[in-house]
């Protein structure tokens, strides 16, 4: 076993170093919508919105930027949220009825990322507390909570629970004031004998201050009884004899009036008048959708304008059969009434209005609702009540994603461009209002350069987004659905002109408006967007999708109407014996459509069979595309309009291939089994029952069980993969290099393709006026042959593991990756070593390999799999700066695994940096839709709806950096925070920067660790760098050259021997 | 070391036949000149290359030929690189055929004689008369005949290796490690695992840890054949790589991703069969015990004392320390490999069908010397056979016996 004994070498103190320096890994910022919320809360001094989720985290969103995140420590829903306004403090309601106390709490100054921040302040849990249950009653659910309310005054908490009584804490202390609390006993004996009528009054709905006279409270009972208690005197002022089962309660801003609102649907106005009685009714009641049972309306908000009338908001109180199953929210003034209609439901909503007590009116701005999948903001103050944009928490997932991809330093005429694109769209549907939650201040440096993360969605569309700070907005929406004929623009179009006004005359009752962007219905799941690739110079976009879709789109400022040509590529060539049972082609549409400023199709390839393309690469500069399904690649000149080549990969016994997406051989099989097993056991069963007997009935169920169990036990085969493996057609990743395959002294063009099965087929193209290589001979030679472009096979690796190819790169002499298209010749970047030889790295699930060029022989390579059981799914070539030296930098290969782990690779030698645990490795979705920068940050969903941002660099990160202004006693004016924070973690980075691993407050305690794990085999030597070693690929090389010719023969003596890929492992 | 039967034509005839058929293809007409030897006989005819025949034809030709119409014969010819290969199915004689350049020789031997050497250089080897291979075979060969058997064995040089019992010096003795050759077959690995408990002893007591066991041997498969794994057998290593805290899907890919060459290290289920080892233990040696398992045949069972089990450093041995050194690069061995598969599923057929005679004996005693450990775990069935109180070497050779008849 001495193979197996890595020489360990002593670790190098001076590389370690350097490691340091480099490598960081910290989740800083989480993008997008968070999943499940469940509360909401706003303060209105520090303008700061607070949102809660079932997953127990406690998110506050001021101005743009500025974000902060605490978790409780238990992941138990938030039900409520409560500002301590203008303390920078709030209140938090869990499910598990403990009461939690959040502050921002400053930090000593430190040093982050070489700069010093003073006043550093995290968010973190301070206390808690939870109800006791009253002596002698065992049940709980009487001390559960049901509302809290904070008074003005941030020195009292009221707490309402299910059992009527209501308490009193202390704040900031969270300690029960145990003389004040106020028990249902108390309110029921100076009830009027004909309401009391023995029954209790039902749990605390609502407790709400009165705006003008501070120590008194409305208490409102689930029965329909509200109360106005003062707190300080402990009497009770008044009773509103309301009969209607109460939902909400809330204040007019004098003080005269409140409303009620209830289960039926309805609301009352209720007048507060200074005399004796008791108000037995409501001044008006009115159930605005009525007459038919209504659903509740579970709040409703109150608001006096300075120029009339109330606005009246409330949500839900529909007609029970006819829109019972709406998610709406009604604004109502004078006659104008508007019912908001949302797509998913909503959680909780606010108004953001005036709070000085001087001021006589509420004068709303604006409305925020928080729904379950997007928060939307109504103007109040624009007629029409339009909708706002958001600038943050944007829901990601309106239509599901489908992939992503990230462009680092884009240029800022695309920059530009892509803005003004963006503009004209929103032009019409969003008002330009002011974004009303504007707390704090982001203090972080304005971004160095503009990032853009483009993600494509199931409806077919490509979002833009800005990703270059804290909060990831929406640039640009491109939709790809009008390049093709679809079921909903056949009726549309007729439909336009005659029928609109027709419906619109019609008085639709209520009146309804779509609010809102979160679609979860896909019109077509063949429009899904599958691969994006965008060349930033170029301003090229190539999009593909689900039905084989490719198309080219070029970016444009003018509105132009043309047809977009198709071109058709059969990638199954001459196979025969295959038939596609997957979904259809889209139909392209034929007649000229107009297509709005931005990025306007130009080309569609359409691949054939129609599955869903797997792969693409661009090359702007030789005006190439290369795209790949589960059949072949193909390759097209988009300037041209001619397809250049197509190649199919199918292995002859691939049939499972053909069967398309809806393919149900595998599990009929599996189902087959199954339903067998089940006959089998019913028999087992029914035969039994005959002659059961009541005491053999435990001992059938424990052989059921057992029986199960032994079914269940989760068994792996163990076999090598064969070359018939399904799906091993399928083309995983495609690249374009300038390189040298041909031989040492010419290079030119070339195309990568890899496969499912661990194929590598490298092309050799000629392009005109392209390269060193024959095509500036040929050229000469013939004319004909200079005009258009060329692919010759060069060459064919089969991997001898054949494990999917994950990712491609080409090195130049230098072992950097080449420059992307247009950076060498507009001398945007240092021109590529084109004078020592290349290499090329090719990345398998399973190992890392790479290649000399034009060769192909092995140089070195990294076991993965075998050393760690783990397998790569997402690869990257990324360039970390160091934090010491300015301008070190060094190029290592990101590999995602399986286990959700980052190992970092030096390149060429393959060495094994450091290893961080990052994505849970049950996080499928997360790992499967990982993207990385070009600087060593990334970006994962976490969620369908956020996006969380994390960094590997110890250098590059974007992390929130904002300041809030805090009126609290124990602090003064202005601390800055600084808040890196992840989906259940908190990272506390300056301890990493620092070097140091810190102890988080444990409120905050994060279950992964912020040192790097340094991976088992990070410091061993592994020896592989042999050059001259026998590889286990089978290179064939289809060029012939002198030194070559004696392998050609053999190769072509296997070509004839055997039908290719038929090496057993 | 265990070998099963398939017949030694390997790799080194497939690859070079490509090239042959390339050059004899130019060279020749489409006549076979055949030049065969019995004992000191001489005869040579000629056959058209496009229509041999079948392999019967072909013997029953020889037989007239020579003219020993009733004698059993065993035929052999030689390739182009001098290797003494057999003709004893189909396959190998197509292949005899399409190697001959355009000379055809062919060796004939009685069956009751001593049987020859179909192995590599087998030819050079014996003119020289010397050699590992031709001391060991000589050594053996009077072993057999005192045995007097009268059986058909084939030599370990006729068979590829498919596993082995590795480092049994340096591992505790309740462990195995067994290293799986997948290559040139087209047996499946054939085992299932599957997630367990298993019971460790700790400086706190017996803890259960959870543990990667294999859950099933499929039938016909390389890890049941060896007769080395078995069910519930707790896998601690793969290649060498400790699997404790990984999980059952991190071993699987572990597994895969070594499955050319896959050693693992097993605590068997059945630590019966660990008696073997202990003697094994004894004689110092751990090539000792790889020999014993692996030349299997009644060859070194016959004599009882445990030095002759360590003295002979037989060829096999030698070549299971030299695949060790090599393991590093596991990879390099196998492009040679990579072009048989096909044909070795086609031969196996016609074994079994056309040439029942000759080669099922063979694979079974061989078989049966690969179960060795679990046929002496239960003496049951010598002891059905009426052979019981035997020593463990005894009933070994009783069992060969029983299984050829």
């Amino acid at each position: 076993m001495m193979k197996f004994r890595f020489r360990r070498q002593g670790t190098d103190p001076q590389r370690e170093k350097i490691k340091q320096e480099l490598f960081a890994f910290s989740k800083t910022v989480e993008h997008g919508f968070p999943h499940q919320p469940s509360a909401l809360a706003y303060d209105p001094e520090l303008q700061l919105m607070a949102i809660g989720t079932k997953a127990g985290a406690v998110k506050v969103y001021g101005a743009p930027g500025v974000e902060f995140t605490g978790l409780h420590d238990d992941t138990t829903a938030v039900i409520q949220i409560h500002f301590l306004p203008g303390q920078g403090r709030l209140v938090s309601l869990l499910d598990d009825n403990t009461i939690h106390l959040w502050e921002l709490t400053p930090t000593p100054p430190r040093q982050v990322g070489g700069v010093k921040r003073d006043g550093v302040v995290i968010l973190q849990e301070v206390d808690n507390y939870s109800l006791p249950g009253r002596p002698g009653i065992e049940s709980c659910s009487t001390t559960r909570v049901t509302v809290l309310l904070l008074l003005r005054s941030c020195d009292l908490l009221c707490v309402g629970t299910e059992g009527g009584g209501v308490y009193f804490l202390d704040l900031p202390s969270l300690s029960l004031k145990d003389g004040q609390t106020l028990l249902q006993d108390q309110v029921t004996q100076s009830l009027p004998e004909d309401y009391r009528c023995g029954k209790s009054l039902g749990p605390v709905e609502s407790l709400q201050e009165h705006p003008r006279q501070a120590g008194k409270i409305l208490i409102g009972y689930s029965r329909g009884l509200v109360v106005l208690w003062d707190v300080s005197s402990r009497q009770i002022e008044k009773l509103f004899l309301g009969k209607q089962q109460l939902e909400s309660l809330v204040w007019e801003c004098s003080g005269n009036l409140f409303v009620s609102s209830h289960s039926d649907g309805g609301y009352s106005v209720w007048a507060v008048v200074n005399d004796d009685c008791n108000n037995p009714q409501p001044v008006s009641s009115t159930i605005p959708y009525g007459p038919f049972p209504c659903k509740a309306i579970n709040k409703i908000l109150w608001r006096t304008t300075a120029t009339g009338s109330p606005v009246l908001l409330y949500s839900g109180g529909m007609p029970r059969a006819s829109y019972g199953d709406r998610h709406c929210l009604t604004i109502q003034q004078d006659t104008d009434h508007v019912t908001l209609d949302f797509t998913s439901r909503v959680i909780d909503f606010f108004t953001v209005h005036n709070v000085e007590q001087e001021k006589e009116f509420d004068d709303p701005s604006a409305l925020v609702v928080l729904l379950e999948e997007e928060l939307v903001v109504i103007d109040l103050q624009t007629s029409g009540w339009p909708s706002m944009p958001t600038p943050y928490l944007a829901p990601l997932h309106s239509s599901a994603i489908t992939c992503s991809c990230h462009i680092t330093s884009v240029p800022p005429k695309l920059w530009e461009r892509l803005i003004n694109a963006g503009r004209a769209q929103q032009g019409h549907e969003h008002a330009p209002g002011r974004w009303p939650i504007c707390g704090g201040k982001n203090l972080a440096p304005p971004p160095k350069q503009q990032e853009l993360l483009l993600t494509g969605h199931e409806d077919g569309t490509v979002r833009f987004w800005d990703a270059s700070g804290i909060a990831l907005t929406p640039l640009y929406k491109l939709s790809t659905a009008n390049v093709f004929h679809t079921d909903c623009d056949s009726c549309d179009v007729p439909q336009d002109p005659g029928d609109d006004p027709d419906l619109q005359l019609e008085e639709e009752w209520p009146p309804f408006r779509k609010v809102g962007c979160f679609d979860p219905y896909s019109d077509d799941p063949r429009l899904g967007i599958q691969k994006i690739s965008l060349c930033k110079y170029s301003n090229k976009l190539l999009v593909a999708g689900t039905a084989g879709q490719v198309i080219v789109l070029a970016l444009s400022d003018e509105r132009s109407d043309h047809t977009v040509d198709v071109a058709v590529v059969d990638l199954l060539q001459d196979r025969e014996g295959f038939t596609w049972k997957g979904h259809d082609r889209l139909d392209p549409r034929l007649r000229p459509a107009p297509f709005p400023p931005g990025f306007q199709p130009q080309v569609l390839v359409q691949c054939m069979p129609p599955a869903s393309v797997t792969a693409v690469a661009l090359h702007a500069e030789w005006n190439l595309i290369s795209f790949g399904t589960s059949h072949g690649f193909g390759l097209f000149d988009y300037q041209r309009r001619s397809a250049v080549l197509a190649r199919c990969t199918l292995h002859p016994n691939d049939s499972l291939a053909m069967e398309g997406p809806l393919s149900r051989v595998k599990s009929l099989k599996k189902s087959l089994r199954q339903s067998f097993r089940r006959i089998r056991k019913s028999r087992v069963s029914g035969k039994k029952r005959t002659i059961s007997t009541p005491t053999s009935k435990v001992q059938e169920a424990n052989a059921a069980l057992a029986e199960h169990e032994e079914m269940a036990p989760i068994q792996r085969r163990i076999e090598p993969r064969s070359a018939d493996d399904s799906l091993s057609g399928v083309v995983r990743c495609l690249c374009f290099a300038d390189t040298y395959l041909r031989d040492g002294t010419h290079h030119g063009p070339t195309l990568w393709a890899g496969t499912n099965s661990g194929s590598v087929y490298a092309y050799a193209l000629v392009v005109p006026g392209v390269g060193s290589g024959r095509g500036s001979e040929r050229g000469v030679a013939g004319e004909s042959g200079g005009v258009c472009v060329e692919a010759v096979l060069g060459k064919e690796i089969q991997l001898m593991h054949r494990a999917p190819v994950v990712s491609i790169s080409v090195l130049d002499g230098r072992a950097k990756p080449l420059p992307e298209p247009y950076e060498a010749s507009q001398d945007l970047s240092i021109a590529p070593d084109m004078s020592n030889p290349h290499s090329v790295l090719i990345a398998s699930e399973e190992q890392l390999k790479v290649f000399s060029l034009p060769k192909v022989s092995a140089k070195t390579k990294f076991k993965l799999t075998a050393h760690e059981g783990c397998r790569v799914r997402k690869v990257a070539l990324v360039v970390f700066s160091s934090t010491a030296q300015e301008d070190y930098s060094e190029h290592t290969l990101v590999c995602l695994t399986n286990m959700g782990d980052m190992h970092l690779f030096s390149i060429p030698g393959l060495r094994p940096q450091v290893r961080y645990d990052c994505i849970r490795k049950e996080d499928i979705s997360g790992i499967a839709s990982c993207v990385f920068t070009r600087n060593g940050q990334g970006f994962y969903l976490i969620s369908p709806s956020e996006y969380e941002r994390f960094s590997l660099s110890a250098k590059a990160f974007t992390e929130p950096l904002c300041s809030v202004a805090l009126e609290r006693l124990s602090l003064t004016s202005d601390v800055t925070t600084m808040l890196p924070q992840t989906n259940g973690t908190l990272k506390n980075q300056i301890g990493q920067a620092e070097g140091q691993t810190e102890g988080l407050p444990s409120s905050l305690s994060s279950p992964l660790s912020d040192t790097p794990l340094s991976s088992p085999l990070s410091c061993a030597d592994v020896t592989l760098e042999s050059t001259g070693e026998l590889t286990v690929e089978d290179v064939r090389d289809f060029l012939t050259t002198v030194d070559e010719e004696e392998n050609n023969l053999k190769n072509i003596q296997e070509e004839e021997d055997r039908p290719p890929g038929i090496l057993i492992n | 070391m265990i070998f099963v039967g398939v017949p030694q034509f390997l790799f080194q005839t497939e690859t070079t036949m490509s090239r042959q058929q390339q050059t004899s293809f130019k060279a020749s007409d489409s006549v076979v000149e055949v030049k065969s030897k019995f004992d000191a006989e001489y005869r040579r005819f000629a056959f058209k290359r496009n229509c041999p025949g079948g392999f019967q034809e072909f013997y029953s030709l020889l037989q007239t030929i020579h003219r020993i119409p009733e004698v059993d014969m065993l035929l052999g010819y030689a390739d182009d690189h001098g290797d003494l290969l057999p003709i004893n199915n189909e396959d190998n004689f197509h292949k005899a055929v399409s190697s001959a350049n355009p000379l055809l020789r062919i060796i004939i031997t009685k069956k009751e004689d001593e049987p020859a050497i179909f192995a590599t250089n087998s030819l050079q080897r014996r003119k020289k008369g010397l050699g590992l291979t031709g001391l060991r075979t000589a050594g053996s060969l009077s072993a057999h005949s005192k045995s007097k058997m009268g059986l058909m064995i084939g030599r370990p040089q006729n068979f590829r290796q498919i596993s082995s019992i590795i480092d049994v010096d340096i591992l505790p003795e309740t462990h195995r490690r067994v290293r799986l050759h997948k290559h040139g077959t087209h047996k499946p690995l054939g085992f299932y695992i599957r997630d367990g408990a298993s019971m460790r002893v700790t400086p706190y007591g017996v803890e259960k840890v959870p543990g990667v066991f294999i859950s099933r041997l499929v039938r016909g498969g390389l890890a049941e054949s060896t007769g080395l794994l078995g069910v519930n057998d707790e896998i601690l290593e793969v290649n060498g790589i400790d699997v404790t805290g990984k999980s059952l899907d991190q071993v699987t890919d572990m597994m895969v991703a070594n499955s050319h060459n896959l050693i693992v290290t097993v605590k068997p289920a059945n630590q019966r069969n660990n008696v073997m080892h202990r003697g094994s233990k004894t004689t110092g040696n751990s090539g000792s015990f790889v020999s014993n398992g692996s030349t299997g045949s009644a060859l070194s069972h016959d004599s009882t004392s445990p030095a002759t089990h360590s003295t002979p450093i037989t060829a096999s041995n030698s070549i299971v320390e030299g695949d060790s050194d090599e393991e590093e690069d596991d990879d390099g061995d196998l492009i040679l490999e990579s072009d048989c598969p096909t044909f070795y599923q086609s031969h196996n057929i016609t074994n079994l069908t056309s040439e029942r005679l000759h080669s099922s004996p063979v694979v079974r005693t061989l078989q049966q010397s690969v179960s060795m450990p679990e046929y002496m775990g239960s003496n049951l069935r010598s002891g059905q056979n009426g052979h019981s109180g035997h020593s463990i070497q005894r009933s070994m050779r009783e069992g060969g016996n029983i299984i050829t008849m």
